[in-house]
């Protein structure tokens, strides 16, 4: 096996794409996450991001639905 | 959300990177990945050893060489696991593609890393440190879930808290300098 046989690549949108999915689809039809720090977010955030801190996303998993698509940032 | 919140804002983040690339093997022979896992911990710690000396202050230098002294540590974890399921006493082999250089999460050089970084605030280098640790935490939890054997299992599932709490540190070092 070789590197490449290890890792894949992580799909990843540009905010131009982020905008327009937000703009097409419900609020309630997709996870939208800031895994930034909590003064991060207080100093500015996505309109209806939720917060869940980096450290804490494993433990914090089960707040987002599965079944929705997640963006994080 | 590639670029983050800066991207969103229409600003180009300094020295940005993403990562673009994730564990996904579906190897479960243990010594297949320990031997990833020991290169891995290998390239961190080499990683770790470099930016102390540009830590731009004496906390994030503490850190910084406590998580070096933590990767040397999961490296003898692994060690000795290896030569428990292996029978033979001696680091692991490296991986095919890993045999010269060190390596980071996502199979990039260190050099490449060390490059990136280089330049970059103190508060770029503590997010970009914990994205790699949030790599590392993320590969425990996958092989653990994959790997055969109890004992295999059980050190990736602690080695996975273990990527968890540097991650924790270096958040709460980063709110501290926030003020």
């Amino acid at each position: 096996m070789g590197l490449s046989d290890y890792f894949k690549p992580v799909s990843a949108w540009a905010a131009g794409e982020v905008k327009k999915f937000l703009r097409e689809r419900d609020a309630d039809s997709y996870n939208l996450v800031d895994v930034r720090q909590p003064g991060e977010y207080e100093c500015g955030h996505l309109p209806g991001a939720r917060l869940i801190p980096l450290a804490e996303l494993q433990d914090r998993l089960r707040e987002l639905d599965r079944t929705k698509p997640t963006i994080t940032y | 959300m590639s670029g983050g919140i800066n991207a969103w804002n229409g600003l180009v983040a300094a020295g940005a990177h993403d990562a673009g690339l994730a564990y996904y093997s579906r190897a479960s022979e243990p010594v297949e990945l320990i031997s990833l896992s020991w290169a891995l911990e290998e390239g961190n710690r080499v990683f770790y050893d470099r930016i102390f000396w540009s830590a731009p202050d004496l906390d994030a230098a503490s850190i910084f060489r406590s998580l070096s002294l933590a990767e040397e540590q999961h490296k003898k974890s692994l060690r000795e696991l290896h030569a428990r399921v292996s029978g033979m006493d001696t680091d692991p082999p490296l991986p095919e593609g890993m045999t010269s250089g060190y390596w980071l999460e996502g199979g990039s050089p260190v050099e490449e890393a060390l490059e990136r970084v280089r330049g970059m605030k103190g508060n770029q280098i503590l997010e970009y440190c914990m994205a790699m640790e949030a790599n590392s935490l993320d590969r425990y939890i996958k092989m653990s879930r994959s790997v055969e054997g109890d004992r295999p299992r059980e050190l990736f599932l602690r080695l996975s808290g273990e990527e968890k709490s540097h991650i924790a540190r270096m958040a709460s070092l980063l709110d501290r300098w926030r003020g």
